[in-house]
Parts: C-alpha cells; sequence; structure tokens
C-alpha cells in the first residue's frame, strides 16, 4: 500500500484528510469538480464531519455528519476543505 | 370508481420501498421505465371506494437531473403530473433529505411528506415535531413507520384531500437576492419566447415557468438541449450570460449557490423542527459496525458470512429438493405407463421431464440464495461491502459501486449488467458489464451442485468457495487489463450512503425472492426447454447406429442363461449383461449427432481430461447454463427407462451415474467445473452486452475472450493438479 499523505500539503487549508478518527472538522468550501454531488450530499458550509474511520485498505473513508453516515474516498475527502480539526 | 395516480419520491434508504410495498401488497408489477433498464416499480391500493394508482420512482438525493434515475424521477413529476406525490421523508435524517422535498416545492405539486421511520428517530432519543415543520414547508406532514404500517391509513387520506386540493407548499423556497433576480430575468425570457411559453404552466404547459428558470439556470443539460433544440437562441445568450455574471458575483457556478441556500433552508427547517437534546451519540447500528467494518476483522467476516450462504443454500435446500425430484419421477413414469409411441415417450421422458425436471430441482436452491442476497440488501450489509471493498475493486479498474453489480452477477448476469446503468461514467460501466460474465451466476451453481454431490461430498462449501473466488479473482484481473488497455483514464467518484442497520420486514424479502423465482420458473419453460429439447434430438437422432456387435442377442442370451444358473453364477451373468447394456448405450450415443459432434471437438478437451460427454454438455450451455446439467441428465441417460436402480430421483441418479460411469477423475471434475465457469456467456447475457453497450463487436469480443481465458485457466488448473499429483 502506497503512503498517502495525512495532510493537504498543496493548499494551505486542512481538508477531511486531516482529521484522525473520532475528531470533528468544519466545512469551509469544496473544491473541484465533484462539488455539487458532495454538496447535494450535505457538504455545504459550517457543516460538521466526523471522521468515524478508514476502510480496512486505508480507503474509503466512514464520515458522519447531519446524523447520517457516507463513505468517500481520499481524493474526494481532500476537496473538502475544513478549519482545524478538534477532537469532538 | 376512480383511479388517481400517486407518486411516491424519496432519498435512498428512507424506507420508500417498504411503503410502497405496504401499500401495494401483492398488487404490483415490476417492469422497466420506457428506453432504459431502471426498474419502474407500479402497483393498486384500495382505499374506501377509490382505486390509487402508486407508482415507485427511483430514489434521488436530489432532482438536479445527474443520474438517470434523478432525470427519470423528474420527468415523470414533471410531464405525468401525478394527482400527488408522497415524499418519504427519513426521520432520523431529517436535513439532508428535506433537500429534496424543497426542490418538489418547487414543482408545484399536491405534496404530501410521509414522516417515515419515526420510531427509529424516537429511538435515538429525536425528537420532531410534525405540526411545526407542517407549518414551515406549507405542506401536510403524516408520521409513518412503514414496516409496521403505523400512519399509513391517514397518510393515504392526506394523499387523497390533497390530490382534490390541488397543489400546496405555502412557501417557495428563496435563493438570495443575486439568485433571484436571474430566475425573474430568465422566467420573464421564457414567457416571452412563444415557442417556450408553451413549455411552462402559463402557456398551458407542464412546467412552472420559475422552476424551469431554476433548472435551465442550474445548467441541466438535457432541459438546454431542448431549448438549443428549438433554435431559441435569444434565451440561450440570456441564460449563458446570467450564469457568467452570477459565477463573477457570487464566485461559484449558480448550481452550487442554489445547493449552498437549499441547504440553508433544509437546516433551518430541520433544527424548527427537532429536539436532538436527548440524542444518543452511539447507536446498536454503530456497535455493529465497529466488528462489521472493523480494519481486520471486516473482510473475514465478510468472506464468513459469503461462506455461510453457500453452506446454508446447500443445506437447507436438500430436502424440498428431494421433493421435487420425486414428482419428476413419478411424471416420468406416467408418463410412460400411458404414452405408448415410443419416440414420443422418450421426447417426454428423456427430454423433458429429464432436462427440466433436473433444472427445475434448483428451484429451492434459488430461493434461498436470493433470499439471502435481498437479507443482505435490506439490512444495509450490502453498502458496507461496498465500503470493504472499493479500494480493492479500484486496484482493478473497477468502481467500488460495481461491486453491487458484481454480486447481483452472483444471482443472474442479466440483470446485473442492466444494474450497471448506475455507474456515472462509460468508462466504468463498460469495465463492469465486460467483466460481468466471468461472476460465477446461479445457473453455473447449479452444475457446482451436481458435481459437488457426485465428487466432492465432503468438502462442497470449501469447492464451490474457492470457484467463486477464481470468478472474482478473474473478474477483478479482466477489469485491470481492460482499464490499462482499451479504457484508459479516471472513474467517477465514489459517495455512497452507509445506512443505519435495519431488520428487513419478510414482505419486502419475500417480494424480492418471488420475483427472482418466477423468472427463473419462466425461463425454465422457455429457453431451457427449447434447448433441453434440441439436446434430447441430437441425442436421438440419426435413430439406427451402426453397431459393433448384436448387443441385444447377447443380453437376452446372457438373462436367459441366468434363468436356470446357481444363485452365484446367476449373479456373475447379470453383472455381465448390465456391462453390456452400458456399452451399447455408450456406442448408440457415439453414434448419434450429439457424440459426433462431441468426438470432434474431444481432442480439444483431452488436455483438460475431459471426454467427448463432457463436451456434448458444454455446446447447450451456450443457451443457458443450467441446461449443462439438464443435458447431463439425458447424456448420462439419468431418466432412462432401462435403469434398473431402485432409487426413483433422477438427480441422485445422475449423481451416482457420473461417479460410477463419468470417467472423471475429481481433478478433471473440478477442471470441467472451472471450464463451466469461464468458458462463454450465456445467450441471454451476450444479448444484454449488445443491447447495453450498443455494439455486435463488444458481444463478439466478450465470448472470445471468455473461450480463450476460460481455456486457459482450466488447463493451468488441470496441469498443475497432475504435477501436484492429485490426477488420480
Amino acid at each position: 500500500m502506497h503512503a498517502v499523505p495525512l495532510s493537504n500539503s498543496g493548499s494551505p487549508q486542512p481538508s477531511l484528510l486531516s482529521l484522525a478518527p473520532g475528531q470533528v472538522g468544519t466545512v469551509l468550501r469544496v473544491q473541484g469538480g465533484f462539488r455539487r454531488r458532495l454538496l447535494e450530499m450535505g457538504f455545504v458550509r459550517g457543516t460538521r464531519v466526523r471522521l468515524i474511520k478508514s476502510a480496512p485498505l486505508a480507503d474509503p473513508l466512514e464520515l458522519e455528519l447531519r446524523g447520517y453516515h457516507v463513505a468517500l474516498r481520499r481524493e474526494e475527502a481532500e476537496t473538502v476543505l475544513i478549519s482545524a480539526a478538534v477532537d469532538a | 370508481m376512480r383511479s388517481i395516480a400517486i407518486a411516491i419520491a424519496g432519498n435512498p434508504n428512507s424506507g420508500k420501498t417498504t411503503l410502497f410495498n405496504a401499500l401495494t401488497g401483492s398488487h404490483q408489477k415490476v417492469a422497466n421505465w420506457a428506453g432504459v433498464t431502471v426498474e419502474k416499480k407500479s402497483g393498486t391500493h384500495r382505499a374506501g371506494d377509490q382505486t390509487l394508482q402508486i407508482i415507485d420512482l427511483p430514489g434521488t438525493y436530489s432532482l438536479m437531473a445527474r443520474s438517470p434515475e434523478e432525470i427519470l424521477a423528474r420527468d415523470f413529476l414533471v410531464h405525468e403530473r401525478p394527482a400527488a406525490v408522497i415524499d418519504v421523508v427519513d426521520a432520523a435524517n431529517l436535513e439532508r433529505n428535506l433537500l429534496l422535498t424543497l426542490q418538489l416545492i418547487e414543482l408545484r405539486l399536491p405534496l404530501i411528506v410521509a414522516l417515515n421511520m419515526v420510531d427509529v428517530a424516537r429511538g435515538r432519543g429525536q425528537r420532531i415535531d410534525a405540526a411545526a415543520l407542517a407549518r414551515r414547508l406549507g405542506v401536510p406532514v403524516v408520521e409513518t413507520v412503514a414496516r409496521s404500517g403505523k400512519g399509513l391509513a391517514e397518510l393515504v387520506q392526506a394523499a387523497i384531500a390533497c390530490a382534490q386540493a390541488g397543489p400546496n407548499g405555502a412557501i417557495a423556497p428563496q435563493y438570495g437576492a443575486e439568485l433571484e433576480s436571474a430566475i425573474g430575468r430568465i422566467r420573464a425570457g421564457l414567457l416571452e419566447d412563444s415557442g417556450l411559453r408553451a413549455l411552462t404552466a402559463d402557456g398551458g404547459g407542464p412546467y412552472p415557468a420559475r422552476c424551469l428558470a431554476l433548472h435551465l439556470l442550474q445548467g441541466d443539460s438535457a432541459l438546454e438541449a431542448r431549448v438549443a433544440s428549438a433554435a431559441h437562441n435569444g434565451l440561450l445568450a440570456l441564460l449563458v450570460g446570467q450564469r457568467e455574471q452570477l459565477e463573477a458575483a457570487l464566485g461559484e457556478a449558480p448550481s452550487e449557490a442554489v445547493a449552498d441556500q437549499l441547504f440553508a433552508q433544509a437546516s433551518s427547517i430541520g433544527a424548527a423542527a427537532l429536539d436532538r437534546s436527548a440524542e444518543q451519540t452511539r447507536t446498536l447500528s454503530d456497535r455493529l459496525d465497529h466488528f462489521l467494518t472493523h480494519r481486520w476483522l471486516g473482510i473475514p467476516i465478510f468472506l464468513a458470512l459469503l461462506w455461510s450462504v453457500f453452506q446454508l443454500t446447500y443445506s437447507a435446500a436438500k430436502a424440498p429438493q428431494g421433493w421435487i425430484d420425486a414428482g419428476f419421477a413419478a411424471a416420468a413414469e406416467g408418463v410412460r405407463a400411458l404414452v405408448p409411441l415410443p419416440l414420443l415417450q422418450s421426447l417426454l421422458v428423456d427430454g423433458v421431464i429429464a432436462g427440466v425436471g433436473m433444472t427445475m430441482t434448483f428451484l429451492p436452491q434459488i430461493l434461498i440464495l436470493f433470499f439471502l442476497i435481498a437479507l443482505m440488501e435490506d439490512s444495509g450489509y450490502m453498502a458496507r461491502v461496498a465500503f470493504l471493498m472499493d479500494r480493492l475493486m479500484r486496484t482493478m479498474g473497477l468502481h467500488g459501486k460495481a461491486f453491487l453489480s458484481l454480486f447481483t452477477g452472483f444471482g443472474c448476469n442479466v440483470p446485473a449488467i442492466l444494474s450497471t446503468r448506475t455507474l456515472e461514467h462509460r468508462r466504468d460501466r463498460m469495465v463492469t458489464i465486460l467483466v460481468l460474465p466471468f461472476m460465477s451466476c446461479s445457473a453455473r451453481y447449479q452444475v457446482y451442485v451436481l458435481f459437488c454431490a457426485a465428487f466432492f461430498a465432503s468438502h462442497a462449501a470449501t469447492v464451490t468457495l474457492s470457484l467463486y473466488l477464481i470468478s472474482v479473482a478473474v473478474a477483478l484481473g479482466i477489469g485491470r487489463l481492460l482499464r490499462r488497455s482499451l479504457f484508459p483514464g479516471g472513474g467517477a467518484p465514489f459517495v455512497l450512503e452507509l445506512p443505519p442497520y435495519r431488520l428487513p420486514t419478510l414482505r419486502g424479502l419475500w417480494i424480492h425472492t418471488w420475483h427472482k423465482a418466477r423468472a427463473f420458473v419462466q425461463r425454465v419453460g422457455t429457453v431451457i426447454l427449447f434447448g433441453v429439447v434440441v439436446v434430447w434430438g441430437l441425442y436421438t437422432f440419426p435413430r439406427q447406429v451402426p453397431l459393433s456387435r448384436d448387443f441385444e442377442h447377447e443380453i437376452a442370451a446372457l438373462e436367459s442363461a441366468a434363468q436356470g444358473a446357481a444363485p452365484g453364477r446367476a449373479r456373475a451373468l447379470g453383472r455381465r449383461a448390465d456391462e453390456l447394456r452400458i456399452a451399447l448405450q455408450q456406442e448408440q450415443i457415439e453414434g448419434r449427432y450429439a457424440g459426433r459432434f462431441g468426438k470432434w471437438i474431444e481432442p480439444a478437451l483431452r488436455p483438460l481430461g475431459l471426454d467427448w460427454r463432457i463436451g456434448v454438455s458444454l455446446i447447450p450451455g451456450f443457451v443457458a447454463k443450467e441446461i449443462t446439467v439438464g443435458s447431463m441428465a439425458v447424456l448420462y441417460g439419468a431418466a432412462a427407462s432401462g435403469d434398473q436402480v431402485e432409487d426413483a430421483g433422477i438427480h441422485s441418479r445422475l449423481v451416482r451415474k457420473l461417479r460410477a460411469t463419468g470417467g472423471l477423475t475429481p481433478l478433471a471434475a473440478y477442471t470441467f467445473l472451472v471450464f463451466t465457469l469461464l468458458y462463454i456467456p450465456c445467450l441471454s447475457t451476450v444479448g444484454v452486452i449488445q443491447k447495453e453497450t450498443g455494439s455486435w463487436g463488444w458481444a463478439g469480443f466478450s465470448i472470445l475472450v471468455s473461450l480463450a481465458l476460460g481455456y486457459a485457466v482450466a488447463f493451468t488448473v488441470y496441469r498443475a493438479g497432475t504435477w501436484l499429483g492429485l490426477g488420480q
């Protein structure tokens, strides 16, 4: 398995990838071509998103937001920028 | 008596299908939406003197026409204008579900919200004020628990009242000053254009003008094509201009700004109606997931579950299989007694009853397998399987969602190929379609069952699991190759809801299983019956075959000699006569068309340790894999009247015959199973591949690849096994 960076090194903003299991981040902005679908699933500004766990092979991630659970791949999770992660 | 049309809309996992099943019961039919292969389910419900025609729309998160499901749901609502729409909202997941509700309100249809699964929400400590929700939305809200039927009578009454009262929804969602002014300008443009005005409600058309303007602003390509085709250039220019202006002003595309605004409203409405103060943070579902999607345990648990599914399917089906078997054996006896013409008797007994009867004995297994698959789907476990397997699937060039299609392929490749329509990217779809024929369907499973009983009685589940693993390995390997060579490039993103685990309803499981079982029986009655009769013909003609000696005479002589002989000598003579009978049958089969064909391809099968009789049964397997088994029953004479075996069952007799006279070592039998698994997609599958890829080229490609690969893998297995000393 290749190593996946934990934080989004190319961008000044942390993304969902910077969350450790159990931590919560607040959505600032969604980037990239897949924006619309993510917005429709509730990843809009101000939404609190918690990382539950990653799948056995490290990808995808299980996230909780607005009272439901959703799986996102790392590359999509990286497009969701958050304010700094906090422990819930 | 009047009939009114009511559509059911809602998010996936909102309990929509359970509600539909509860309302319509057994009065439902499943068809495809015109032109696409998304299932269209409709049914009727009687309420007093009124008949409701209920249409279950595909589950969608939004109506913004991105996926085939969304396009269907929206087009149906806009163009068919049902008398009322029931929006099923998951009470435990209020905010996200309300997004669709707000989009539905834009359509200006009579709308009722079914606040479903209120029991689950309450169990989690969430309290929802339905009256407050109804006030904020301006539509009736009825609390329901679809699985127990609670609130359904009130829901139906509300829907009927709503249908009579006409469009409701006190508030239209608001999108902020910039968006609103753009919507207003486009709306005015639409109403000024004589051609487009006819599309709007103001011009007598189906679309509320504001809603059409909103959808166009968000860049709905299907709608835009309609506008462009009518050459309304003025409006297109206005549209593009407004979008650019907004993007500059807001810093994001209008479609995204709209979603932002909708969610803000959904959140504020949800927050006003929802009391979360007593909410539990860790539910039973979370605790289950701790193990079921655990980093180390998740995949082993999944494999163990898969193994138990196959094991249970074997063991639980045994008894009913025996009854069906005995039933067909009795039918064969009856036909023998009633039909005097030898050729007709042979057609009915050795062809129709042996072939169809053999296939029908698998009905219990099919029922159990589909029941268990439905159980995994309805309980929410399937979504976890996609979650567990996505990384692996992606290594092989497939989308995690495709795992669901591949899993359906274990049942039948045909619906599985149809289900790839849920994949958004063409590359993902093509690779999944071409890989699917390698998934071991339930028809192939029937061959495993037969051979396991004959050769691997004590290791049936292990042998079967190994075949499924080969199936998956080949499918994924081919997927990777295709991805590297013919379909390079990235796939669609992966967003998959993991709904809470739910106890499925028996009614839902039964409806699911019943539709599959009915399709299976229909196939037995049509394609398989035809195939079996053709095989019987190949096996029966030409009637006269030159024989190497006068078997009949020699057998008669042996038997008359046995009459007066001492018991020991009589037994020896009887055995000799039986050997001659078998030799006679073999020579007869060899001389007939089937045998000639089998002999012709035998040189190709020898390296696999297989003889011509097995070869003969592979040919009709192209028509449908089930016939492989049915035709073996014919080829090995399992229903032959000359058979003196005390046990009357066709199945058990075929098992014994295969073991006794099949001439196969266990290794050759396993090689045959591997070859059967891979060698060719069945006729129906080839037809669907052609239809879904729109090309005979891809269908032919699929046949050639599977023939070559099936042979190569079977050859490797046989040679490796021989080298390891397993050939005895």
